[in-house]
């Protein structure tokens, strides 16, 4: 039965994809967060613009088109912004997906490294009959 | 009957004039509303982005599993400095209230002034 020094190492060895993943997750946080901020930036912009266009305007007429003047601008811009998040969730999910090929790769490279070779098996049993012939000799 | 019209168009007229007369003054406590509305959300963005910026520092903390007390007095540091800015912020914004409140005294005044000398 193996300790659990053993087991929490060969645990680790086995979290480390998902280290990988964990690091993109992080990225793909950052990212997300600083854009959601971005777009309230757009949106305390926006509320401000709206509130400042009364000041000075003589009629209410006025008013109404610098307001959909602004609304329009700012349609505008959330499409624009809808178009950001759509690219960013694009290059996230190829962020996802070259992790998972890269720590696929990786892990069948380790199956291949752990799994017995046949030949080389077979060249240590030769070893082991050609010793085990010496020991007879010497001993008769 | 048209010149009663005729009066009674100039009354109308009288009174929209008497209306936006005496609503003048109100034009000032709009501008200085919309003007601490704007330094409120503009405020409010910024420590928005302050939380933001916490939050992305808290996930990039690397994870050690062999000194897991590194991590926690990394995070334990972060979150110490985030107290104090949000302790700057929380003055920024008692300055901020004071300088409007300051303002719209101000302007009452001037306004009781104005109405004192008409």
């Amino acid at each position: 039965m193996k300790d659990f020094d053993e087991q929490y190492a060969e645990l680790q060895k086995n979290m480390e994809p998902m280290q990988e993943m964990n690091t993109v997750a992080v990225q793909a946080f950052e990212r997300i967060a600083r854009k959601n901020y971005e777009l309230m930036g757009d949106l305390v912009e926006f509320a401000v613009a709206q509130v400042q266009i009364p000041q000075g305007k003589a009629t209410a007429q006025e008013v109404f088109e610098h307001q959909s003047a602004e609304a329009k601008a700012f349609a505008e811009k959330v499409n624009a912004r809808a178009a950001e998040y759509m690219e960013l969730a694009g290059e996230l999910g190829g962020m996802v997906s070259a992790t998972t090929e890269a720590g696929a790769a990786s892990t069948s490279k380790d199956d291949t490294a752990s799994k017995p070779n046949p030949t080389a098996k077979k060249a240590s049993g030769a070893k082991k009959t050609a010793k085990k012939a010496a020991a007879k000799k010497s001993a008769s | 009957m048209e010149s009663m019209q005729q009066n009674m168009n100039e009354q109308m007229k009288k009174f929209a004039d008497m209306q936006a007369k005496s609503l003048e003054p109100m034009r000032v406590f709009s501008a200085l509303a919309a003007e601490a509305g704007e330094q409120l959300m503009r405020q409010n963005h910024a420590v928005m982005g302050d939380f933001v910026e916490y939050a992305v520092k808290q996930a990039q903390v690397p994870f050690n599993p062999e000194a897991v007390s590194e991590t926690t007095s990394a995070q334990v540091a972060d979150a110490t400095a985030f107290g104090e800015l949000l302790g700057a912020r929380a003055s920024e914004y008692s300055e901020m209230a004071s300088e409007i409140g300051q303002k719209t005294q101000k302007a009452v005044e001037e306004i009781a002034a104005a109405n004192k000398v008409v």
